[in-house]
């Protein structure tokens, strides 16, 4: 049993270990993507995101959100540097018709495809109906949620995708010639041209799609319509992007290259940045807070994303008392919030302030804790007496919700955080609490700033009433959506009727103010609707505003042209140049 | 004829286990609270992905995925083709077999692990017994109290302090990225640094034990030196037990290093294993799962095979049980490691 | 009373009050494991009078100073975002770190001890089904199991307790296995097995008192491999539930500010390391303590 060791044995083990290590290394050489090019003079720019690219398929929700818009796909418009309005992109021209319902799109006759093939008023119809076909026609054999905005308000879009409607002829979009696209909406939507510069509205070339089911993301088979095209790709580690040579405005592109780095660790992508490695990154200023260089290198668009926390369903009666949930609003104090938060702003209402049209007025969620207290004394609940426990909901640990369970504590409310993972988080938000709880699940929204988007697409008429609803009605409402013996057309009926009848007061005149503004053609006339709807939806206070986040990145002084945006892409690196 | 019959029996155990895990995790995924559809829905957390969207979508995709069938029947949907070595498209990553995700990272998770073990020998062996033979040594003391601090350190922090010294401060490596060889320094010593801990402990308790048995007292008391009783008598057995523990740490290693991989951004199978859990990527779980448990389940029969081969004592043990009555973890050292390097 | 230690297979009967005599003197005299020993109670006595030691309330924020240094402000290891101070914090968090290893650990060794003595001195189908399940626990995906935990439990200490338990009494059980099979074979148990003692009598007689030290040594390095599966826990996000803190949380929570303000994770990690050494270093004394033949 003892066992005697020769010098021999020994070299021979360390051979050994010596050729693991080498084999070991050779394998994973194999793995590494390609040496990033070092031409002189090449224009590269390098870049982090801070998700995995999980999938390029702008017709489903995933991470190719960050990087389709930028480059890789183009829509019949785009929008401008600002992001409040938009310049011509496969279409050279628009025309909106005098009732705000139909727009007839122009392509331009250059436009292709990285492939060569031209962009016609077909390819742009067969792209949509991908989008909206309710089975997703999706790449692989199962597939993400859908990404078709609701807000756009194409006709007949929602109900063709729910299943309610089945005929495509019946869906407002439609090619009369090869170089025209028309669209038709339900209702005049003055974000529509802007909204069409959504991921999901982009243009991929279904042929392509069709040619190639499931690899057509897969860089050899990429045919896009945008500046660029992906010269690889892997999900987890990045992609590189070249320009794309067929694209009509070729000469504007600057860049040789652009090189994508996932880097999901936000300290890790700070270092790389303030290592010279990356020209642009991604940020969260509360992360550089101390670091006066990095926040002088930091561009931000202002008012991109809310902050806000979102009523939950309780069977205890004072979730659903008006006065309560206002007290709560005014005892947060979102000074000291925003300071919690570096980079983040207070925000007084659901609407960004850089809002075109935002009043004052419309700023109702304040912090006021004298006022706080005097609503809990109407509402019954004199100093917090007799209030279930309140909670924040949540699904990571932020220190924006343990803040605000203090300030709630100081009018004298029991409250509490909550933290559950992701998945149960998005499973139970919606689920009615038990009579000893109410409470909030935290969240933010983000998107282009408009009157529209922030009044009828976030926390629209439909949200409002549903939030609105009592415990027993919205079970009701629950178990129509999941019944699947109704059909589709018979199933709105039912949950209409509900919304229609059961919802508060105050949900349905704020749904009927919105459906006033949306039918507005004149824009002042329009906006005064809106606000009005806007300042009555945040004193029903079913949604408290916490605070404005920035999209903010570090971009190196020697790069020029990155026009941050509020949009999740964040800017287009068409018109990037570096050094 | 008896290792036949061993190997049979093992082989046997292997795929039975292997179900009962695939049964038990896709149980799990199922009593989980949560979906892939509704996480999506949701946004995942990622500002600006969400919209004000209904729930009548959610349970579309739902249907789509199946999942409002019974378990039971979702389950023999997915292990008929899984049979087959068909593990059908992750949700995650729509384009992707699942199949195609793990053939493509698991070499680069293999090759890291395998070299971070080594070196991590390389590492322990020495300083163990040289902290076991000149026990209560400032040495001793000195090399357990750093070991012992890298035990404890979060990979991540690891991770991120190797940058701050070797990119920020001394800029000799890129911070991240994945472009060459130079890429996968960091991420190794990053890997190596805990492991190292844990088996320089393990090793200096190993061979503090054997010291102290009788062979190895009678050695000395024959007037044996101390170099010759230590290298023919001590370290051969004190260091057998080792195999034991580089296996399971070797597939916890391939697994488990999605600290390092979202801090470097190595492309490895970790993070595909924890993400999977996360979004509830039914495929994907069951996947990266299925296939830690095969590597777990191989690694521990090649160990109790090498063990045999090396050690006839536990030679006849074979024939007997199932399981060489010698192979079980030392020193309650490898306890803390093993759940340590457990994803 | 009367017990038998294992030197080898001779028998012993000697005094068990001086048995314990003689280890602890022998625990005495490496003084390391004695330091070691000492600073754990320290940091018990800490945790214990937290209360009573932290300046602040440890959940109470103070928006007036936010990530401080060390030193100022009236705070001795500065505040985190909040302006909550860390000192404090630390107190409270090393409490529930304890708490939680502690109980974790005691949960799983009761698990181990039960399930390891029947495998191995029964042996059988026990033992073929202990051994078949290790691997298949060690390929579980960990981070489901403890969303249903918590899903279940609600997110509270126990669920968190439970977790931890459930990913290492499996270990431990094979550790205590081990020790079985290897005792008895030994002289004194055959002996006693043939004057016709039962099974129970041969097991709380003769083999846990001649385990105790393997069950000890084992517990001392559980207890640290606990507390890193609570940090384990917290960087998943199923951590001590918030405002409360503990070193896994406050490891955690600190690194997202680890440009910003480095106390705020160095602190928590430093006790985190230290404690996880002084066990390390018990476990080293007590081994040596029931183990004579090093005299």
């Amino acid at each position: 049993m003892i066992r005697y060791s020769t010098p021999g044995a020994r070299h021979r083990r360390l051979a050994v270990a010596a050729f693991a290590v080498a084999v070991t290394l050779a394998a994973t050489s194999c793995s590494f993507s390609d040496n990033p090019d070092k031409e002189s003079g090449a224009q590269v720019l390098k870049l982090a995101v801070g998700a995995p690219i999980d999938s390029l398929d702008p017709h489903f929700i995933n991470n190719g959100g960050y990087v389709v818009p930028a480059g890789l796909l183009e829509g019949l418009v785009a929008q401008n540097d600002a992001g409040d309005d938009v310049v011509p992109a496969i279409a050279t021209k628009w025309e909106q018709s005098a009732d705000g319902l139909t727009y007839t799109f122009t392509l331009r006759e250059d436009a292709k495809f990285s492939n060569g093939e031209p962009i016609t008023a077909e390819s742009v119809v067969s792209n949509y109906r991908r989008l909206l076909t309710p089975t997703g026609a999706g790449g692989g054999s199962v597939t993400n949620a859908n990404s078709y905005q609701i807000g756009l308000g194409i006709k007949n879009a929602s109900a063709y995708q729910t299943g309610a409607l089945t005929d495509w002829a019946d869906v407002g979009i439609s090619a009369p010639d090869d170089s025209t696209v028309v669209i038709s909406l339900d209702a005049p939507n003055p974000d529509f041209l802007l909204g069409m510069t959504n991921n999901s509205m982009l243009i991929t070339d279904t042929a392509a799609i069709e040619a190639n089911p499931k690899d057509w993301t897969k860089a050899e088979n990429w045919v896009g319509s945008g500046a660029f095209t992906v010269k690889s790709w892997d999900p987890s580690t990045g992609m590189k992007l070249v320009p794309n040579k067929f694209y009509w405005d070729r000469d504007k592109v600057e860049l040789d290259e652009v090189d994508i780095r996932v880097i999901q660790d936000p300290q890790a992508a700070i270092l790389a940045y303030r290592n010279g490695e990356l020209d642009v990154s991604p940020v969260s200023m509360d992360l550089i807070s101390k670091d006066d260089k990095l926040l002088g290198e930091t561009e931000k668009a202002d008012g991109f994303a809310i902050d806000f926390l979102n009523v939950q369903y309780s069977q205890n009666p004072a979730a659903q008392d008006q006065r309560v949930r206002q007290a709560l609003s005014y005892a947060i104090d979102r000074d000291k919030l925003a300071g919690v938060q570096v980079g983040t702003t207070t925000s007084n209402s659901l609407v960004p302030t850089r809002v075109e049209g935002w009043t004052d007025s419309m700023g109702v969620s304040v912090y006021d804790p004298d006022k706080a207290k005097q609503l809990l004394v109407e509402a019954g609940y004199p100093g917090g007496e007799g209030l279930p426990a309140v909670q924040v909901f949540d699904h990571r640990p932020r220190p924006v919700a343990d803040a605000i369970v203090d300030m709630w504590k100081q009018i004298g409310v029991e409250a509490k955080v909550t933290i559950v993972d992701i998945g149960v988080w998005a499973d139970t938000r919606w689920k009615v609490l038990d009579e000893d709880l109410m409470g909030f699940y935290i969240n933010s929204f983000g998107g282009i700033p408009t009157l529209n988007n922030w009044v009828y697409t976030y926390w629209g008429p439909d949200s409002t009433k549903q939030f609105s609803l009592a415990p027993a009605d919205w079970n009701r409402y629950q178990e129509i959506q999941a019944d699947e013996k109704l059909d589709g057309a018979k199933k709105s009926q039912m949950l209409d009727n509900i919304l229609n009848t059961k919802s508060s007061e105050g949900a349905q005149e704020f749904a009927d103010l919105v459906e006033q503004a949306r039918q507005t053609v004149d824009p002042a006339e329009r906006t005064a609707l809106y606000v009005e709807a806007a300042t009555l939806r945040e004193s029903l206070a079913l949604q408290i505003p916490l605070l404005e986040e920035p999209q903010a990145f570090l971009v190196d002084p020697t790069v020029k042209g990155v026009h941050v945006r509020t949009t999740i892409e964040g800017f287009y690196y068409k018109g990037v140049t570096v050094g | 004829m008896q290792l036949m019959m061993f190997l049979l029996r093992r082989l046997i155990r292997l795929v039975l286990s292997l179900l009962v895990v695939s049964a038990l995790t896709f149980g799990l995924l199922s009593l989980a609270p949560g979906s892939f559809a509704g996480i999506q829905a949701a946004g995942a957390g990622s500002t600006g992905l969400a919209s004000g969207r209904s729930v009548d979508l959610t349970s579309q995709v739902q249907q789509r995925f199946g999942e409002d069938l019974p378990v039971w029947q979702q389950y023999k949907n997915w292990l008929g083709p899984a049979l087959h070595g068909d593990f059908g498209y992750s949700y995650k990553y729509p384009e992707s077999t699942v199949g195609e995700l793990i053939v493509a990272k698991l070499p680069t998770s293999l090759a890291l692990a395998l070299i971070a073990v080594v070196l991590a020998l390389m590492i322990a062996i020495p300083m163990g017994i040289l902290a076991a033979a000149r026990r209560n040594s400032p040495w001793d003391h000195g090399s357990m109290f750093v070991l012992t601090a890298a035990t404890a350190f979060p990979t991540y922090l690891a991770g991120i302090l190797l940058v701050l010294i070797f990119s920020s401060w001394l800029h000799w490596l890129p911070t991240g990225g994945w472009s060459g060889p130079r890429y996968a320094i960091l991420p190794i010593i990053a890997l190596t640094i805990a492991p190292a801990g844990v088996m320089a402990r393990y090793v200096r308790s190993s061979v503090l034990e054997v010291l102290r048995e009788e062979y190895v007292v009678a050695a000395f008391a024959k007037g044996g030196s101390r170099r010759i009783v230590m290298r023919r008598h001590v370290l051969r057995n004190a260091l057998m037990p080792l195999v034991t523990v580089v296996g399971p740490l070797l597939t916890g290693l391939v697994v488990g290093t999605i600290f390092i991989e979202t801090i470097f951004g190595v492309p490895g199978i970790g993070g595909l294993f924890t993400e999977a859990a996360q979004v509830r990527d039914m495929p994907l779980l069951m996947g990266t799962t299925l296939v830690f448990a095969l590597m777990l389940m191989l690694v521990n029969l090649l160990v109790d095979l090498s063990y045999a081969v090396i050690d006839p004592r536990t030679r006849t043990g074979l024939g007997l049980s199932t399981e060489p009555a010698e192979r079980t973890s030392g020193p309650a050292a490898v306890e803390a490691m093993m759940e340590e390097v457990k994803p | 009373m009367t017990a038998r230690t294992d030197d080898g297979g001779a028998a012993l009967v000697i005094d068990r009050t001086s048995e314990w005599g003689r280890r602890w003197r022998r625990f005495r005299s490496n003084r390391l494991a004695l330091v070691s020993l000492g600073f754990l109670v320290l940091l018990a006595l800490l945790a214990l009078f937290a209360g009573v030691i932290a300046p602040y309330d440890p959940n109470t924020p103070d928006y007036s100073k936010s990530l401080t240094d060390p030193l100022t402000g009236g705070n001795l290891l500065g505040t985190d975002v909040l302006g909550r101070d860390t000192f404090s914090r630390l107190l409270y968090g090393l409490r529930t770190a304890l708490f939680i290893a502690l109980t974790a650990e005691l949960l799983a060794l009761a698990c181990a001890l039960v399930v390891g003595v029947a495998a191995g001195y029964f042996g059988g189908k026990i033992d073929q089904l202990l051994m078949a399940a290790t691997d298949v626990m060690y390929a579980f995906p960990t981070y489901l199991f403890a969303v249903i935990l918590a899903t279940v439990l609600g997110r509270s200490t126990w669920s968190i307790i439970l977790a931890i338990a459930v990913g290492s009494w499996l270990t431990q059980a094979r550790l205590i296995r081990a020790q079985m099979i290897k005792l008895k074979t030994f002289e004194y148990v055959e002996a006693g097995r043939s004057m016709g003692a039962g099974s129970m009598t041969l097991i709380v007689r003769y083999l846990l008192p001649n385990s105790l030290g393997p069950i000890l040594v084992t517990t001392s390095f559980g207890i640290p491999a606990a507390m890193l599966a609570e940090s384990g826990l917290a960087i998943l996000g199923l951590g001590v539930a918030p405002p409360n803190a503990s070193l896994g949380t406050m490891i955690t929570d600190g690194y997202t500010y680890v440009l910003v303000q480095p106390n705020l994770i160095f602190w928590p990690f430093f006790v985190f390391a230290c404690a996880m050494l002084a066990f390390t270093w018990v476990g080293d004394g007590v081994r040596d303590a029931f183990d004579p033949k090093d005299e």
